[in-house]
């Protein structure tokens, strides 16, 4: 990585990451004419990474919104029958 | 700093969204399971309360109470009455028969000892017990009736029971009965109201109570004789107290517990024997009435026994819950003095460093920097962005890029008017802000790049002083010093606040620490080769900022903090804009550092710094953020159950780090100290606030939604104040 990071710099920007669209230009001399209207073109990229946490079936959002409606209604259930229960009791 | 978006795509996976019942559906289920849960809380803090509740002792003064109304049958008749049948009947101890009866327990310490006496002398007695201390001293409860003694109900907590509603009373007796009955094995008809004395004191008003606890089943056994023990006499005066005269029968009042009981052990190990010597005999209420009223600990049905296991489990969970609760918020007393202590000492020592005169990081940078603009509808804001960036003081020169991600409103339009030369326009069809950073990038001729958001105005020389740290060959990207700039309102001081915190106090530890997360959009700069390193900007996170932030480092590069590089960045004003720049700034967060989780694992200095971050940033920006609400929800729980003043003294302290904290914070960044008195409101309002938007972007990420850019309301206010 050291060695990589002393690496010469090059005049010519290089594009980094993930660009949308092709862009031709020129050679620039002097004051530079304005890019925008360099012709480009739209290109199609391959797949997309997927974004982090995303789950495009939505399997996991669905197991977990059971789980919790269940754990929910349990924890409903149970405390209801509690106290009932403890309300319920006398003397034999 | 700028929430942007660019692509405005359906979710293909909310479209059950469009379904308005099904919607309404789920939503009135989200807010029921979270009603259940906190129902769960409240129930077990509020069991746990009502258990701690200490009883008075039973000299606590009662009113005198008239006696209209009671049946002189009651009143002069003996101490054991029973009003389940139309005539009231009261059962007197026969002649040389004493009914020794203890209050109050069982006790850990004193029951024991009573026991051994009684068994010494071969005498038994009637124990009403506690249920709250039957819960918690199982074995003792099953040794009273093992021993041939006799257990009754004396409430579960020792409330004042005509002073309590129907249906808690109601409660009392059978909770108790119940954990009787699964402690020991037996049911009880006995009863004995807490501070209750002798017949002929019962009032209009325990009558009531009493008619009532007859309808449930229960033969109440009041006193005839006080031993007064509870005032601790002396030895001989309780035996005086409780010995009857002319060989008469008696039931004695006696505790077990509620304080030093040794007088009374001492008392009965004299009066027994001096009274088994008279004559007299040491039973049991059945005993002594032998034949007149129902044996009083028959075998406990199954019912009884699971609704004692019952409470006894929901007890014990309780007790759980809230040492649970104590441990947590003792886990987090301990972070937030670490963190403060850390922050402040560190932060201090970095300031001053910096400030030393001196070389500083090595030679001026001078070098041409591209300045790289986002930006996506910005009109509003981004004139005088680009403006401020365009004549920075630079010796190099700067070039300004606007990247226009498909805007809709004339954002190029407005940067093409400003007519400055150093300014290009560039449109990018629309694919958010990460690729728009990437074109930037690509258009960018020079190999110092600092990426400012369009709604970001920078002092003269913040470029400038942005891209001295470079005079180091190590440093890869410079975070800058980002303040709020529109501070009006609450929501704009307390984010001021927040600001200077965070990028004054956290960001200097970080530094320190080599384990900086975040360079933040608004102003930040990088080097080319840093970037290509890093692989560039990502789209698979939300926060790109810090996704990137930490691929320069795990890459190898440092990443620096430069203070005097200031920008003023217009942070949301309403509570909507806010809650989804802060849901997306935290779900985003935690897209970055679970995306480079492996880096922990890993060698060199890619695990080095994933470490750092584990063991600084994980406890005190995560961890503490989540148990942040315990100092409230315990400093409000102590307040109205437990002691109200050490709660209170607990938060105002938690409050005055936080005062100290923060205006270290705002010693260092030379700003005004007048913001600070709304931090008192912040601590009620906004950190609650803040909190739930932490849960809402974790329960985000654990359900596997997808959250796309959302762009804020502008309004263009924010200037760079005069110095």
């Amino acid at each position: 990585m050291a060695n990589q990071r002393r690496r010469e710099p090059s005049a010519a920007p290089r594009a980094v990451g993930r660009v949308t669209g092709r862009v031709r230009t020129g050679p620039v001399k002097g004051r530079v004419a304005p890019i925008e209207q360099a012709p480009t073109e739209v290109t199609r990229l391959g797949d997309e990474p997927r974004p982090v946490f995303a789950d495009p079936t939505g399997g996991r959002r669905r197991r977990l919104r059971h789980v919790a409606y269940a754990a929910g209604l349990l924890v409903l259930a149970v405390l209801l029958a509690f106290w009932l229960s403890q309300l319920s009791g006398g003397a034999p | 700093m700028a929430v942007y978006r660019g692509v405005r795509t359906t979710e293909p996976d909310v479209t059950t969204g469009r379904l308005p019942a099904l919607r309404r559906r789920r939503s009135v289920l989200r807010a029921a399971v979270a009603l259940a849960l906190l129902l769960l809380l409240a129930n077990m803090l509020l069991v746990e309360a009502y258990l701690r509740n200490d009883f008075a002792p039973d000299s606590s003064a009662q009113a005198e109470q008239s006696t209209s109304a009671v049946p002189s049958d009651v009143r002069t008749g003996g101490p054991i009455i029973d009003l389940s049948g139309a005539r009231p009947v009261s059962y007197q101890a026969p002649a040389h028969t004493i009914v020794l009866t203890f209050d109050d327990g069982p006790d850990r310490r004193w029951t024991p000892q009573v026991l051994d006496v009684l068994r010494r002398h071969d005498a038994h007695a009637t124990f009403f017990m506690i249920g709250s201390q039957v819960v918690r001293n199982a074995a003792l409860s099953r040794r009273v009736v093992a021993e041939g003694n006799e257990v009754g109900v004396h409430t579960f907590t020792h409330p004042l029971v005509s002073a309590v509603p129907a249906w808690l009373r109601h409660l009392e007796h059978s909770a108790t009965q119940s954990t009787i009955a699964y402690r020991t094995g037996r049911s009880t008809t006995l009863y004995r109201p807490p501070y209750s004395s002798t017949a002929d004191a019962v009032g209009n008003g325990d009558l009531a109570t009493l008619r009532e606890t007859a309808r449930q089943g229960y033969v109440t056994v009041l006193n005839d004789l006080d031993s007064d023990d509870w005032r601790r006499p002396g030895v001989e005066t309780i035996v005086r107290h409780a010995t009857p005269a002319n060989g008469a029968g008696a039931i004695v009042l006696m505790h077990d517990a509620g304080g030093d009981r040794s007088q009374t052990v001492a008392a009965l190990d004299l009066l027994i024997p001096r009274l088994q010597q008279r004559g007299y005999r040491f039973v049991t209420v059945s005993q002594a009435l032998a034949g007149r009223i129902r044996a009083a600990n028959p075998p406990a049905g199954f019912f009884p026994a699971s609704r004692g296991w019952a409470m006894v489990s929901m007890v014990r969970i309780a007790d759980l819950t809230l040492r649970l609760l104590w441990w947590s918020l003792f886990a987090a007393g301990v972070l937030v003095v670490a963190r403060t202590v850390a922050l402040v000492v560190v932060a201090v020592r970095h300031a001053r460093r910096r400030r030393r005169p001196g070389p500083g990081w090595g030679p001026p940078v001078t070098e041409a920097v591209s300045i790289i603009v986002p930006a996506f509808n910005e009109a509003a804001t981004i004139g005088p962005a680009v403006r401020s960036l365009a004549l920075s003081a630079h010796p190099g020169g700067v070039e300004v890029v606007v990247v226009d991600d498909a805007s809709t409103d004339g954002t190029a339009d407005v940067v093409r008017k400003l007519g400055l030369s150093n300014v290009r326009v560039i449109r990018q069809p629309s694919g958010g802000k990460a690729t728009a950073l990437n074109t930037g990038v690509a258009f960018a001729r020079h190999d110092l790049i600092v990426m400012v958001d369009a709604d970001t105005v920078v002092e003269p020389d913040a470029v400038h002083r942005l891209l001295q740290p470079f005079a180091d060959p190590a440093v890869g990207a410079v975070s800058g010093n980002v303040k709020v700039g529109n501070r009006h309102g609450l929501l704009g001081t307390w984010q001021h606040i927040e600001y200077v915190v965070g990028f004054n106090l956290d960001r200097r530890l970080y530094d320190t620490a080599g384990c900086i997360c975040t360079v933040p959009g608004a102003l930040g700069a990088f080097r080319r080769q840093a970037l290509i390193d890093a692989g560039g900007l990502r789209v698979d996170t939300l926060a790109e900022d810090t996704d990137l932030t930490i691929a320069v480092q795990r890459a190898g590069w440092r990443v620096v903090f430069e203070d005097s590089a200031r920008a003023w960045t217009e942070a949301p004003t309403g509570l909507r804009q806010l809650w989804r720049q802060r849901y997306r700034w935290s779900f985003g967060t935690m897209q970055a550092l679970w995306k480079h989780r492996r880096a922990v694992v890993e060698h060199g200095r890619s695990g080095r710094f994933g470490r750092r971050t584990l063991l600084l940033v994980v406890p005190f920006s995560v961890l503490l953020p989540l148990l942040a609400p315990l100092f409230d929800i315990m400093a409000v729980y102590g307040l109205f159950f437990l002691d109200s003043s050490a709660a209170a003294i607990g938060w105002l302290s938690m409050l005055a780090v936080q005062i100290v904290t923060a205006a270290v914070a705002f010693r260092l960044d030379q700003e005004s100290w007048r913001p600070l008195w709304t931090l008192p409101l912040q601590q009620v309002f906004y950190r609650q606030l803040m909190y739930l938007v932490l849960l809402h972007s974790a329960l985000t990420a654990v359900a596997g939604r997808r959250l796309h850019w959302q762009k804020m309301r502008r309004t263009g206010e924010v200037r760079v104040p005069a110095h």
